[in-house]
């Protein structure tokens, strides 16, 4: 702790931690609490572990600062400056705001980079052996890594996903009521703020509106709070901020309803009316329509509203999204019109239908012409790439006596199928073959991969993945016509040298020794690395020259 | 493919009875003999394998069993299995039948693609017609003892169906080796042997060609020769390892020629660049 070189940004006196006193500081990478009359730190918290933090409210004896930690559990600390409760407040405000801020800072850095390292990792499975084999045994430092080899797999890594909106967030916001003044307190946070904001975009621009320069941040929410889109008792009478809102959601609300009523394929338009047959005890749409309780029927609207907000708010952020990705494409271009929104054109039923059933590219595609061949040479075309050979080409008339004498001989056959196999030339042949087959085991060892216990397999595999990607490097260095090429150049060959060493000997002792393969179990890829060797060796020679 | 126990293999036999055979008279029984034994052998092994038998020669192709005469099978003859009985017989008969058919043909060689060709139709028509549509696992055995030459085009074709059908053509070549046919059971994943003495012929048909093609990969086979596959030049009829093939119709000469002599197409050739003069000072 103390070992670090930190520069104290912050320092208050007379804050008590567990009743006792003691100084609170606030250094650039955590915040820490060291008693009075002590050296050390009795509490010392990296930023990075702090959730939230939390104040007393207004009216409480103590003026206090809580630090909740991601693993729940939590500090308090009470400031109990003598100069009296106002100066405690002050001292307690600021030391709220720097931690705030150092807060964000210390968050924002690492996480981008490393999550989307992690990402990487993550995704790539051969990326993640070829870390673990190369990283932690110091054969290529970790920035090289990510700078030579990471490079390639980060094009090919799909776009990260956004989160979504959470559907209960604002139930969420659990307000807590103080029992004496009758005050709800309502805990807003940056996550439910922007979350509020991709769901009514409407309120969205209102804030842009008035929030600074109209009314204070406090002000607007609590307005929000008391709107309709909180609470169902709205102040109506008074022109509110809010009530235009209320008037541009409303009609929203009755196009969406609109759209989905006049969709053809949606046949809706007879869920209230008494069907003919149905039986008394029969399930019905209850009898009550969906509008004659005034009061359920806006609670049920408004939730409506809400949950089709929240689908609309990711739907929304996507097209944004690739709005951005192309204009971000080409900035010059112009931009297209915007697409056709809200009022859509409802196709007839039939289009619809047939949208959902034919798909064009599995259509028969139109004939292609062709043209026919003309041979010249039958004979040629018909024989084919063979070879000719002289030997046993009889003539037709040597056939036809061929084939008398053999029909005279079939004819004059009695099948005797004792005698089909004389004894001693099947002796004869049984020798032949156990020959070949003799020859042929002795060729094939422990060498072909297929006979590899599974485990020595999969990791062979990796020796080889991860030796083929160094070596691709190294080949791709030549011809080493730049001086960063040439500086990587011998890079690889000094990492190259050291992977052998700790990798690739070990690897085939191991082989050899436990698991009985045969010595030359690795020599393809020490050839490989020879041959890499050789032309370092006599690139070298010849540029030093 | 699933092999489930009982299952029967088909075995559809391509015999090759060109009159060349009749030039060592002595052969001629004993080959045959040998063929049949091992038809025996294959029917006997299982009592749900079927069988097949074609002979070919320079004329014609036919089936010497199963005949669709619609005979009954007959009674117990002399101690042998109705079933073997009836095929040694069907094929003693059908055979003299095909030799008593003379005639001139223009071609000297046995007509064995048109019979595999045949063969791997009946397979695929016991597929067809089989009640439960049941995979037919059925491999083609060709015994060969005559030259051929000229027809890589048919042979060609039936390699590739056969592959295509996951059938293997197993050959057994008496004599000279034939280059054509073991591509052809290197294509279908058959096996090719050559042996030079028929009196050998049953012992190896046993030994190499009897076991279905999963109990193959369990036996300790002589490795397979590699197969030669390259092309000979059509001007020569030489291997060659680089040549010219003509676009239009695949022919294949060993040097660059202006024109294709089978198909009569005029290739385009470079013109040579004109040098550029250079300025005189």
């Amino acid at each position: 702790m103390s070992g670090e070189r930190e520069d104290i940004l912050l320092q208050v006196n007379h804050v008590r931690y567990k009743k006792n006193n003691g100084q609170l500081y606030l250094s650039q990478t955590r915040v820490g609490w060291m008693m009075d009359e002590s050296d050390t730190f009795t509490v010392s918290v990296p930023y990075n572990d702090i959730r939230t933090q939390k104040i007393s409210p207004e009216g409480k004896p103590k003026v206090q600062l809580q630090i909740v930690l991601h693993d729940i559990s939590n500090f308090t600390f009470h400031f109990c400056t003598p100069e009296g409760r106002d100066k405690q407040i002050a001292e307690r405000n600021q030391v709220k705001e720097r931690l705030s801020q150092l807060m964000t800072q210390n968050r924002r850095q690492p996480p981008d980079e490393l999550m989307e390292k992690k990402r990487m990792l993550d995704e790539n499975e051969q990326l993640h052996h070829l870390y673990r084999a190369l990283v932690p045994t110091s054969i290529i430092s970790v920035d090289e890594f990510w700078k030579e080899i990471a490079g390639q797999y980060k094009q090919n890594m799909g776009p990260q996903q956004e989160l979504g909106v959470s559907g209960a967030f604002l139930a969420d916001i659990k307000p807590q009521t103080d029992g004496n003044n009758g005050k709800v307190q309502y805990n807003l946070t940056p996550e439910i703020m922007s979350a509020i904001f991709k769901t009514y975009p409407a309120v969205k621009k209102k804030h842009a509106e008035y929030v600074p320069h109209r009314m204070t941040e406090p002000e607007f929410w609590t307005l929000f709070f008391q709107s309709h889109y909180y609470s169902v008792h709205t102040t109506s009478s008074m022109e509110n901020v809010f009530s235009e809102c209320s008037k541009h959601d409303d009609k929203e609300w009755n196009r969406d309803v609109s759209s989905t009523q006049n969709d053809p394929l949606y046949a809706l338009n007879d869920i209230y009316e008494e069907k003919p047959m149905s039986i008394e005890s029969d399930l019905r749409t209850s009898g009550v329509k969906a509008g004659s309780n005034v009061f359920h029927a806006l609670m049920i609207k408004r939730f409506n509203q809400h949950s089709l907000n929240i689908i609309k708010a990711q739907t929304n952020s996507e097209k944004e999204r690739i709005l951005d990705e192309l204009a971000a494409k080409n900035p010059n271009g112009i931009p297209n019109g915007e697409a056709k929104q809200d009022i859509q054109v409802h196709k007839s039923k039939k289009a619809r239908l047939e949208e959902k059933i034919v798909y064009e590219d599995l259509e028969n595609s139109n004939k292609v012409e062709t043209s026919s061949l003309t041979i010249h040479q039958r004979d040629r075309y018909l024989t084919g790439p063979t070879e000719y050979s002289a030997i046993h080409n009889l003539q037709p008339r040597q056939v036809t006596v061929l084939h008398e004498q053999l029909t005279d001989n079939i004819n004059s056959w009695c099948p005797n199928l004792h005698i089909s196999q004389d004894p001693e030339a099947a002796y004869r042949s049984l020798q032949h073959f156990s020959e070949m087959c003799r020859k042929g085991r002795s060729s094939v060892g422990v060498n072909t991969g297929d006979q590899l216990p599974g485990n020595l397999h999969k990791e062979l595999g990796q020796v080889y993945s991860s030796a083929g990607e160094l070596l691709r490097h190294f080949w791709s260095c030549f011809p080493p016509r730049t001086p960063q090429l040439q500086e990587k150049l011998h890079k690889m060959h000094e990492t190259l040298c050291r992977y052998h060493n700790v990798t690739i000997r070990p690897f085939q002792e191991m082989a050899v020794n436990d698991y009985n393969c045969k010595s030359d179990i690795l020599d393809h890829l020490t050839e490989m690395f020879q041959i890499a060797s050789t032309k370092f060796e006599n690139w070298k020679a010849r540029n030093s020259r | 493919d699933v092999i489930m126990a009982g299952d029967g293999y088909l075995l559809v036999i391509v015999l090759d009875v060109h009159p060349q055979l009749a030039e060592q008279e002595s052969i001629v029984h004993n080959y045959l003999s040998a063929c049949i034994s091992f038809a025996n052998i294959h029917l006997a092994s299982n009592v749900r394998n079927t069988l097949a038998v074609i002979a070919a020669n320079h004329l014609e192709t036919r089936f010497l069993y199963p005949q669709d005469t619609g005979e009954k099978v007959e009674r117990q003859k002399d101690g042998r299995l109705e079933l073997l009985c009836q095929v040694d017989e069907s094929i003693e008969k059908e055979l003299r039948r095909m030799m008593m058919h003379g005639g001139k043909a223009e071609q000297t060689e046995s007509l064995l693609s048109g019979a595999i060709g045949r063969g791997l139709l009946y397979i695929k028509r016991q597929e067809t017609e089989d009640v439960l549509g049941k995979k037919v696992h059925a491999r083609i055995l060709v015994i060969k003892i005559s030259y051929t030459g000229s027809q890589y085009l048919n042979y060609i074709n039936t390699y590739l169906t056969a592959q295509k059908i996951s059938t293997p053509i197993d050959v057994c070549v008496v004599g000279n080796d034939c280059g054509l046919l073991q591509q052809g059971a290197d294509i279908s994943g058959g096996y090719y042997h050559c042996i030079q003495e028929v009196s050998e012929l049953l012992q190896c048909l046993i030994l190499m060609y009897q076991a279905d093609v999963g109990t193959r990969k369990k036996l300790n086979v002589p490795p397979m020769d590699s197969v030669d596959y390259r092309a000979a030049c059509f001007c020569h009829r030489t291997l060659v390892e680089m040549g010219n093939v003509c676009s239009n119709c695949l022919s294949v000469y060993c040097k660059a020629v202006p024109l294709c002599s089978t198909c009569n197409v005029i290739f385009q050739t470079e013109r040579p660049l004109m040098k550029i003069v250079k300025k005189k000072k």
